[in-house]
């Protein structure tokens, strides 16, 4: 803008501010992070997902676990646990994207949505909401036979997370992360795991489920880091001289 | 009088609306990078808008003392950093000026086509 013209008509100037503006917005965007860290927690979460115990001279024979539910305490401080560590962590690297490239959104809604997502986190862990809540809190059964209800908040938490940064293709990726995780709450997807060549052990029957929403988190925010990457060596220059 | 400058009476022209702190280029994009942001590193402002030190300077000074930014100087580190943040009068001034041109936009499409319509 240095050598900018005498004269600018009102849609030039108009035209100018917003590109400078979404330079800024586009700058300051860094949930690749998130994705790709919550991604790995997910896929981390399996050995707290055995659902049987094998017999190792047994031939493979596995007898189920009292409850084919994984939801012992271990499984609920591990979400709890790994939930606060993956929050204070990307927030972390908020911080740290900041001081790095300039530009910063506000951090009052990051905080006050992690909160909420946390709570809502306690009540979508059975072992934990009966602890605070009592025998009466129950989620319903269809929805808490996995184990895997944490991957609902964490949903919700990609929408707030795609309204904070403005990102459309966000929210769109947070459309479809629900969709894998209501599939991944209700559907035995060990069933067509085999398609891909893959037939799980009666024990970690559940890893299908658990892990199709891992990777999609993962890839996803591989998927827009390297995006990232591709835009900021080629049309952040050309916003800078629009 | 042509068809831009029709309008009810006591209604102001857009470009009455427009306000010169605001409405210059450079103070415009630097409002607008503040506009997506909480706050903005004096070196990506820089960057951003294509501008000198002094001459960003210099405009900052001006929507400083207009009210519209608030600028601290600061360390990271060891490294003295400038943080610049937009106020809530800057805010409200960019998006009515946003506005303005906005509408000053439509006036001018709504005279272009004004001949067609016969």
């Amino acid at each position: 803008m240095e050598n900018e013209p005498p004269v600018q008509s009102p849609a030039e100037l108009l035209a100018a501010t917003r590109a400078v503006g979404r330079l800024a917005l586009a700058a300051r965007r860094g949930f690749w992070f998130p994705l790709v860290l919550f991604g790995l927690l997910v896929i981390g979460a399996a050995p707290w997902y055995p659902v049987a115990t094998c017999d190792p001279h047994g031939a493979g024979i596995c007898v189920l676990a009292g409850s084919p539910t994984p939801s012992s305490l271990s499984v609920s401080l591990y979400w709890l646990v790994a939930g606060a560590i993956g929050y204070a962590t990307t927030l972390g690297y908020y911080r740290l994207h900041f001081v790095r490239v300039g530009v910063a959104g506000r951090i009052w809604p990051y905080v006050t949505a992690g909160f909420a997502l946390f709570a809502l986190t306690l009540l979508a862990t059975p072992e934990v909401s009966h602890l605070l809540l009592g025998r009466g809190w129950t989620l319903p059964g269809d929805l808490a036979i996995r184990g895997l209800t944490p991957l609902l908040p964490l949903a919700l938490g990609l929408f707030v997370l795609a309204r904070l940064e403005r990102s459309l293709p966000l929210a769109g990726f947070a459309a479809l992360f629900l969709v894998v995780a209501l599939l991944s709450n209700l559907y035995d997807l060990e069933n067509q795991s085999p398609l891909l060549g893959w037939t799980p052990s009666a024990q970690w029957h559940l890893l299908p489920n658990l892990w199709l929403s891992g990777f999609t988190l993962l890839l996803g925010g591989l998927g827009f880091g390297l995006a990232r990457q591709l835009r900021d060596r080629s049309v952040l220059p050309q916003a800078r001289t629009a | 009088m042509s068809p831009i400058d029709e309008r009810p009476a006591g209604q102001a022209h857009p470009t009455q609306s427009l306000d010169d702190t605001v409405h210059q280029r450079t103070r415009l994009g630097a409002l607008a990078v503040l506009h997506e942001s909480a706050q903005a590193e004096f070196t990506f402002l820089r960057e951003a808008l294509d501008l000198t030190a002094g001459n960003l300077s210099r405009h900052l000074q001006v929507l400083e003392e207009a009210g519209l930014v608030e600028v601290d100087k600061g360390y990271e580190g060891r490294r003295p950093r400038t943080w610049v943040r937009i106020t809530k009068a800057g805010r409200r001034a960019f998006l009515d000026e946003i506005a303005q041109l906005k509408e000053l936009i439509r006036r001018v499409d709504d005279a272009a086509e004004g001949p067609d319509r016969g």
